[in-house]
């Protein structure tokens, strides 16, 4: 048996290795090329669009009946010192409304606190999921960071989906 | 002698060979890792860089369309400067008579050219010429919504009522 087994390496193919050289000199000129093309900075965009008019319902039915179609539209004025949320909606009273809106002071930090106001627009979600747009009114000095810090509150806070739209709108003096 | 006897009698140097199996491998995972990225990303946009953009969590790609950068001391149309921002301000525009401001002007002739264009596309393939332009906006996150505010009026007044806010992703 060790006689056949060393007779037939002999017989065997020769080790054949190869070239790889030319290979990894095309793999030298790929890599510095891709990496000088590509681009570590990633991109995304957020839509946006000018404010508009919702469509109001027919005023005919009581207003539980139709509360899961009832649509808010949740106005968040931006401020140097503080976030204020009103709801606003053609198909529910003034009680109703004044109910849902909140105040969200800047902590002692000077920060906003965005969990705070995430809670106060998921309390409007919960209530009237039908509801989808938020209308931003920052003050002129507010910078474009805490702009869309905001937005991306507004549409997502942890994993709860909020308000999809958004939509910037200047403040009317 | 004696020494030429012990150079002839040691022992023959073998070649030196370099196994590059694992270099290759590396190589290849590199590749295919920057192929794939790079098949994945829309149009490749140069961003200015005095433009400080902000992160956010949105995950919309973005659309290539005439690209407006805003920064801290200029606005840029392309790679075209057509406004200086000084204090906060746009220098030569008057909110109360955007038409005459360079800006404005500026944006009137590419969404101009943005029509033609469409058009003779339109007529070429037999289609509805496409009228949904927008503007591309990139923003220096330190910019105050005052200045931000005044471009976009005027870009809507040129005819770019709807706009994308270029973001870094988180």
């Amino acid at each position: 048996m060790a006689a056949l087994g060393q007779r037939r390496r002999k017989a065997g193919d020769l080790d054949v290795e190869i070239d790889m050289v030319p290979i990894m000199n095309m793999f030298l000129v790929l890599i510095p090329f891709l990496l000088s093309s590509a681009s570590f900075l990633n991109l995304k965009a957020i839509n946006t669009s000018v404010p508009v008019q919702a469509e109001t319902a027919s005023a005919a039915q009581p207003e539980q009946d139709k509360k899961p179609d009832i649509k808010i539209t949740a106005t968040v004025k931006l401020q140097p010192s503080m976030i204020k949320l009103e709801a606003t909606s053609s198909e529910l009273s003034e009680d109703k409304l004044k109910a849902l809106d909140a105040l969200v002071v800047k902590d002692s930090k000077g920060q906003y606190q965005y969990a705070d106001l995430a809670e106060a627009l998921g309390k409007i979600k919960q209530g009237y999921p039908k509801s989808d747009t938020v209308i931003l009114v920052p003050s002129d000095s507010i910078l474009y960071d805490d702009i869309v810090a905001t937005m991306d509150v507004a549409r997502q806070f942890g994993e709860e989906k909020l308000f999809p739209n958004v939509v910037i709108s200047g403040q009317v003096q | 002698m004696a020494l030429g006897n012990a150079l002839a009698n040691r022992p023959k140097q073998q070649d030196a060979t370099l196994n590059i199996t694992s270099m290759m491998d590396m190589f290849t995972i590199i590749v295919f890792f920057l192929l794939f990225s790079y098949a994945e990303k829309p149009d490749e946009i140069d961003v200015d860089k005095n433009v400080n953009l902000p992160e956010s969590s949105s995950q919309f790609n973005y659309v290539n369309s005439v690209k407006l950068f805003l920064s801290e001391n200029q606005v840029k149309l392309e790679d075209q400067v057509v406004a200086a921002i000084a204090n906060g301000k746009v220098v030569g525009l008057d909110p109360d008579n955007a038409k005459a401001s360079n800006l404005y002007a500026a944006l009137a002739k590419h969404k101009e050219k943005q029509v033609n264009e469409a058009n003779l596309q339109a007529q070429e393939n037999g289609e509805e010429a496409k009228t949904d332009f927008h503007v591309l906006f990139f923003c220096d996150r330190k910019l105050s919504f005052k200045t931000m505010n005044s471009i976009i009026k005027v870009a809507a007044e040129a005819g770019y009522p709807n706009f994308q806010l270029a973001v870094l992703e988180q």
